[in-house]
């Protein structure tokens, strides 16, 4: 299996673990990534809340790169580009207006599919993979899956399992030998680029998510968004501080987990990036099978 | 939320069909039930829930949609579109507004947001990555907040979050698009 990746800003920057342990991951699944030529910011929040035009074409010019590279399956491991992706496919579909003045601007063939790496992941027969490359098991380790706003809404866009209660995530983690507890923030929203601006409704909305995984008995929260990351645990002590209240979660990619379980070396997984430190997948690994 | 006493008169003729034909969104169709207001994550801390202002919309309302909190701390998490049992799609409908205040070169009340939105785009403009650092360093620069989160950043720079240093792959594209979009959007 090879698609063409699309890493994001992010995944060079802030979120380098999340980049390496998906190729680690992916590479023990049999799939192989072979990044955009020459890509650029997809335009994320910022783009759509200026221009309908310039929210289109960023996004727009990256999927014909793809196309360029002669491939028609794009993975983006970002919930928000690959959000923007999709909604600007939709956006020239549905708006000719638009699309003609796209056209123009950025000329090219947008048709390429836009994955998530979690729609490839649980896949019947990559969830049979994933079994079978599970060779170390975390004992005791219960996670909650957070999974944000723009992997799943809205679903017309997304086309992810379910809006409210989404399953994909759990799926995978729980294929890969993870006690996987059943939560109500699956979908809350972060407050995302808010804690740039007014970090205040970022620490409150985080304050409810991490008390909620509290609650549900977690030990830790998997990600697959690198703001919702970032957010949780880099904002945590603070939020710990304002609530008056130790959480101590460690925020990890799902991708951290699944190499974790398959046994990808530690370095492959960067779990020293986090603030809040994964101390159970440090030390509490133990080789099965 | 707030309270205050609303004037419908000629002056409110006309902004719901701009909205309505800027965002492709019916307006109208809400019958305001109040379940984007009730799942909104931010709606603690905006002046008008979003219940409240698209009934605004609605009334013509303006001056207090544009220059409203609410458009610029909503999130974009689309949880009410998801949500909206008329299919109205309100984060759709924020975009248009932030667009029009935009374009009226209105003074934000959170002028930090649109702030972030502007040095974003310069920032995808000149590195066609986007740098970090850069934006962080330009957006506190600009905002005179330079003291908030230092320390955060200097936390995430000794963990080897930020890149030092910008690249500058993909720009002159990101740059072309930019421009050629603002020459098509001044016309």
């Amino acid at each position: 299996m090879r698609y063409a990746y699309y890493p994001g800003c992010s995944l060079h920057a802030t979120s380098k673990e999340y980049d390496r342990s998906l190729h680690a991951a992916a590479l023990a699944l049999g799939v192989q990534l072979q990044e955009v030529e020459g890509w650029f910011c997809c335009g994320s929040t910022a783009a759509h809340s200026v221009s309908h035009l310039l929210g289109a074409a960023l996004p727009l010019a990256n999927l014909a790169a793809v196309r360029r590279m002669g491939m028609d399956e794009v993975m983006v491991p970002c919930p928000s580009c690959f959000s923007r992706f999709r909604f600007a496919q939709r956006r020239v579909e549905s708006d000719p207006a638009i699309a003609a003045e796209v056209a123009e601007i950025v000329p090219g063939d947008y048709n390429a599919r836009v994955l998530h790496p979690l729609e490839v992941f649980s896949r019947p027969e990559m969830l049979e993979t994933i079994r079978q490359q599970t060779v170390r098991r975390l004992p005791g380790c219960k996670l909650v899956c957070y999974y944000g706003c723009l992997l799943t809404r809205p679903k017309d866009v997304t086309g992810f399992d379910d809006v409210e209660n989404p399953q994909t995530m759990d799926t995978v983690l729980r294929a890969a030998g993870f006690d996987v507890l059943d939560w109500s923030f699956k979908t809350d929203c972060c407050g995302a680029s808010l804690a740039l601006t007014r970090k205040d409704v970022v620490l409150e909305l985080g304050r409810a998510i991490l008390r909620g995984a509290k609650d549900a008995g977690a030990q830790a929260i998997a990600v697959a968004c690198p703001l919702c990351q970032v957010n949780l645990d880099t904002r945590q002590e603070e939020i710990e501080a304002l609530a008056g209240e130790r959480y101590g979660l460690p925020i990890l990619y799902f991708t951290q987990l699944l190499g974790l379980a398959m046994g990808v070396p530690a370095d492959d997984l960067m779990l020293g990036k986090h603030f809040v430190a994964a101390n159970f997948a440090l030390t509490g690994v133990s080789d099965h099978g | 939320m707030v309270e205050r006493v609303l004037r419908v008169d000629e002056r409110s003729q006309g902004f719901t069909e701009l909205v309505t034909a800027l965002s492709g969104v019916q307006v109208d169709a809400c019958f305001q039930c109040g379940k984007c207001a009730s799942g909104c994550p931010v709606a603690f801390a905006m002046d008008y829930t979003p219940t409240q202002l698209v009934h605004l919309i609605q009334l013509g309302q303006r001056e207090e949609v544009l220059s409203s909190r609410t458009i610029w701390l909503c999130s974009a998490c689309q949880t009410c579109s998801t949500r909206c049992p008329q299919g109205v799609d309100l984060a759709e409908v924020m975009d248009a507004l932030r667009i029009i205040a935009a374009r009226e070169h209105r003074a934000a009340p959170v002028p930090a947001v649109p702030a972030f939105l502007r040095h974003s785009i310069g920032n995808i403009g000149v590195f066609g990555r986007t740098y970090e650092l850069g934006l962080m360093a330009s957006l506190k620069l600009s905002t005179g907040d330079i003291r908030q989160d230092l320390g955060l950043g200097l936390r995430m720079l000794g963990k080897g979050k930020f890149n030092l240093l910008p690249g500058f792959r993909g720009s002159g594209t990101a740059r072309r698009i930019i421009r050629r979009v603002k020459a098509r959007e001044k016309t």
